[in-house]
Formats: C-alpha cells, sequence, structure tokens
C-alpha cells in the first residue's frame, strides 16, 4: 500500500507529461502562424486517446481504431480566408500510410496510386480537404471552396505541414 | 467566406450571444437547484404521424408541414421556446453537418406569431469558439435577425442536474439549464451519416443539450443513452432538416451530399428519426437508438405503423 500511491503518482505525472510532450509536437506540426496565416485564438483543440472525441465528436473511433493517438485542430485565418487544420499523432508511419489510403479509397472511390503516395485532395460540397502523411502523422487541411484554387490552396497548406512534421523525426 | 462577412456574422453572433455562465445574475438559484418538468408520455393520437413537406423553400416547407401537424397549438401566449439546431460544427450551410439557417429563422417567426413571448436557439457547440462557429453556420445571425436569443452553452455551470427515471442504462446526467425555464422545446436537427450511430437524426441530437458528451461515447452503449436521455426531455416538436443531407464523413464532414428537399415534421420523436433514417436507404432498425426508443414507448418506430402525410 505503500507503495502504490507513489507508484500511481509517479504514473499520473508521466502520463501527464506524455500528454504535454504529445501537444507540444503537435504544435510544431501547426504553429501560431503559417506564412502569413495566424491561427484564431481559442479555436485549438487537443484531444488524446478517447479525449479525441473533442475534436471528431462520435466519429472519433474512426479514428482511434486506425491508431490515431492525439490530435489537434486549428483554424487560420489570412485575410479573407479561413482554414481548418487537424494534424494527427499514429502509432507508426505504416499506420498512418495505411489511413492515408483508407481515406483514398473513401473519397475517391478508387484504389490508391501505387508507390510513394503522400498526399491527395477531395472536393465536394463547398470544400476541398488535403490529406498527407509525414512519418507517423497523418494531416488534413479543409478549404471552403471547390475551385481549382481552392485545391492548390488546400494542397499548399499541407505541404507546409509536413514540412513542419518532417523536422519532428 | 470572406473575412469581413465573417467578422459581420461573428459580431452578430457575438452581440445576440448569452453567455449564461458569465452573465447569471444573483437571482438565479445555484445549480442543482430546481429541475425540468417530468417528460410525459406521448398520448396515443399523436404516436406515429409524419408530416413531410418537400420543396426548394425551406421556410415554406416549414410552414406546410407544421399546419398539416396541426399547428403550435403547444406554445402559450408569452411563453418561452428552446429551439435546439445542429449547430454543432464549423461548417458552411452547403457542406450539410448543421441545420440550415433558413430553416432554423423561419421556427424561431412561426414561434413569434403564434404569440411566444422568448424564443431561444441553444446549441453545445463542439467545435470552438462558440461565436466562430454560430457565424459560419449561419445560424447566430439568421435566428437572431428572427428574433430569437442565441446561447451557445459552453460552460459546465450552464447545465444542471437531470434524474432519467425511466432509463435502462442511464439514471442521471445533465441538462442544459435554459430548459428548466422552457415552455416548450422544438428539437431541429439535420439529417446525416453518423459514423458512430450509422446516423445522425432528433434523439441523436439530444445531446447537445447535455454538458459530458465524451461520457456518452466511451460509455458501454451509445445507443442506449440516447433512448434513455429522450425519456427525460419534454419534447414537444421535432423539425428534421433533410433538405440537404450528408451521406459520408459525418458527423461533420465535409463528405458527399444529397438534396431530397425536404422537412420532416412530427410530434413522435421517434416516428420522425424512423421515418428519416429511409432517405438513406435504411431500415429504422438499422439505427440502434431508433429501436431501443420505441422500446422505452418514446414513439413509433416501425415504418409499417407510421402515417406519413405530404404536404
Amino acid at each position: 500500500m505503500m507503495l502504490t500511491r507513489p507508484l500511481i503518482a509517479a504514473l499520473l505525472l508521466a502520463a501527464a507529461g506524455a500528454s504535454l510532450a504529445g501537444r507540444e509536437d503537435l504544435l510544431k506540426v501547426a504553429p501560431d502562424r503559417i506564412n502569413a496565416w495566424r491561427a484564431v485564438a481559442d479555436a485549438t483543440v487537443y484531444g488524446r486517446g478517447d479525449g479525441i472525441v473533442d475534436i471528431y465528436n462520435g466519429g472519433y473511433e474512426d479514428y482511434t481504431r486506425a491508431g490515431v493517438t492525439e490530435a489537434l485542430r486549428r483554424m487560420y485565418a489570412q485575410g479573407d480566408r479561413y482554414v481548418e487544420v487537424t494534424a494527427h499523432t499514429m502509432t507508426s508511419s505504416r499506420a498512418a500510410r495505411s489511413f492515408l489510403a483508407d481515406r483514398y479509397r473513401l473519397e475517391m472511390k478508387a484504389a490508391p496510386p501505387r508507390g510513394a503516395f503522400k498526399r491527395f485532395a477531395a472536393s465536394g460540397s463547398g470544400s476541398t480537404t488535403a490529406y498527407a502523411v509525414e512519418g507517423r502523422y497523418f494531416l488534413t487541411v479543409v478549404v471552403y471552396g471547390e475551385s481549382e484554387a481552392a485545391r492548390n490552396q488546400a494542397l499548399g497548406f499541407v505541404k507546409v505541414l509536413e514540412q513542419n512534421a518532417s523536422r519532428l523525426r | 467566406m470572406r473575412r469581413r462577412r465573417f467578422l459581420e456574422l461573428a459580431g452578430v453572433a457575438c452581440g445576440a450571444l448569452a453567455l449564461p455562465g458569465c452573465a447569471r445574475g444573483p437571482e438565479s438559484p445555484p445549480p442543482g437547484a430546481g429541475a425540468l418538468p417530468e417528460a410525459p408520455l406521448l398520448p396515443e393520437e399523436l404516436r406515429g404521424k409524419v408530416f413531410v413537406a418537400r420543396g426548394t423553400d425551406p421556410a415554406a416547407s416549414l410552414e406546410a408541414a407544421v399546419d398539416a401537424a396541426g399547428g403550435l397549438v403547444f406554445v402559450p401566449k408569452g411563453g418561452t421556446v428552446v429551439i435546439k439546431p445542429n449547430a454543432a460544427w464549423a461548417r458552411t450551410p452547403e457542406q450539410a453537418a448543421t441545420t440550415d439557417p433558413a430553416l432554423v429563422a423561419a421556427m424561431v417567426r412561426l414561434c413569434l406569431k403564434r404569440g411566444a413571448g422568448r424564443v431561444v436557439v441553444f446549441e453545445h457547440t463542439i467545435d470552438r469558439p462558440a461565436a466562430q462557429v454560430l457565424a459560419m453556420t449561419g445560424i447566430g445571425r439568421a435566428a437572431s435577425e428572427a428574433g430569437a436569443d442565441v446561447i451557445a452553452g459552453s460552460s459546465e455551470s450552464d447545465y444542471i442536474p437531470l434524474e432519467v427515471p425511466r432509463g435502462r442504462l442511464m439514471k442521471r446526467d445533465t441538462v442544459a439549464r435554459i430548459l428548466r425555464d422552457a415552455d416548450v422545446f422544438i428539437n431541429m436537427p439535420k439529417a446525416k451519416q453518423h459514423s458512430a450511430t450509422e446516423l445522425t437524426l432528433g434523439l441523436k441530437n439530444l445531446m447537445g443539450i447535455n454538458w459530458n458528451r465524451q461520457a456518452w461515447h466511451t460509455g458501454p452503449d451509445l445507443h442506449q443513452y440516447i433512448a434513455d436521455y429522450a425519456t427525460a426531455i419534454p419534447l414537444h416538436l421535432t423539425v428534421v432538416d433533410a433538405t440537404r443531407i450528408l451521406l459520408t464523413n459525418g458527423p461533420k464532414g465535409p463528405g458527399e451530399t444529397a438534396d431530397p428537399r425536404e422537412v420532416i415534421v412530427s410530434r413522435d420523436p421517434v416516428a420522425a428519426d424512423a421515418y428519416a433514417s429511409t432517405l438513406f436507404g435504411r431500415r429504422p432498425a438499422d439505427v440502434g437508438y431508433i429501436a431501443k426508443a420505441q422500446e422505452l414507448g418514446l414513439g413509433v418506430g416501425d415504418m409499417a405503423a407510421l402515417q406519413v402525410t405530404r404536404v
């Protein structure tokens, strides 16, 4: 009994430390500023484990089942445009690549390209979503528009996130 | 969305947005005091009756369906009406993850026309900040311009304890404090796909008047929680927004959409959901909470027993 309490305290501290470190890593992927884009105040949501429900509500089980362990959502503004970013930490780079392929099948209704496939964009119903992986990070960017410009914007944004994530490997 | 437009909408939303957790006066009772009136059982003559209007004008469809359903006879003169749309996500109306703002505004106007003294549009947004979400959905501005107070329940103190005596799994939870002051409660969900519950319809939309959604999702049976919770909520009307529906990647999307252009009105919350499920090519039995709600006596979930009136 005397050993149990310190052990529990140590485990809680370790869990809190891991959570803090995980959040900090994701904030490096999606920092306060990305070029001319600024994160909207009070719109940042972080979740770990079942806490990912705060980001996806009922959809979160799809993410945790696929191997997402943590996620961070931010909304960015630049001039008259808004972009929603979600950076996910996954159990492994393999899990991240597999999840990207799943998303491709879901969105594009086709088998994903062979080879070094690491990003794609899908448009519909007023928005464009870019998906990408970098190491064990799975990244999504939602742009409010379906035009070619919106697609380029989404893909350009997600490439910056990929670069940021690559520095964490 | 243009920044000026966004800031304008955000301003309207913020201006109209009451934050009860911050603004509560000393006359308010302490948390836990008071309770909701007991949720009555649905009278037999209302069970299974669904009224469906189809058209390109959501407001006109709503009015036609409400008229066919007998009108807002349950709204007392000078009374308080609380409307719960789905405004959980920072999504635009065309993305079909949130209730059409034109439909919410039309409902507000109908209630005021009927003689309601106050109409409140309440949401516990999932994305945040709430003012931004209400602006992006268009609901903040549409509701306030129609004459409603818009309340975002963003603080735990905005909720009071709720007893759920008829629940099988859930015996107590929380509910939005504003419902304690309501004479009438109208549920206005968006019909859409949901990865955890197949579909999100009216009964599922009630999760947004409870504080801790996570506990339901991580609990043993989300469908039973949804059905149980509904037994304790005095609900007068369900209006399902199926003008445009989200078919994939719900509840937030973005995903594929379809345009049934239907507004579904019913006093029977189970019947409303049962009918709405068919728009997705599903049977009501495919959605666990519909069957469980029927088992609890909340309404009719069997399609063969529904009386669908098209107007």
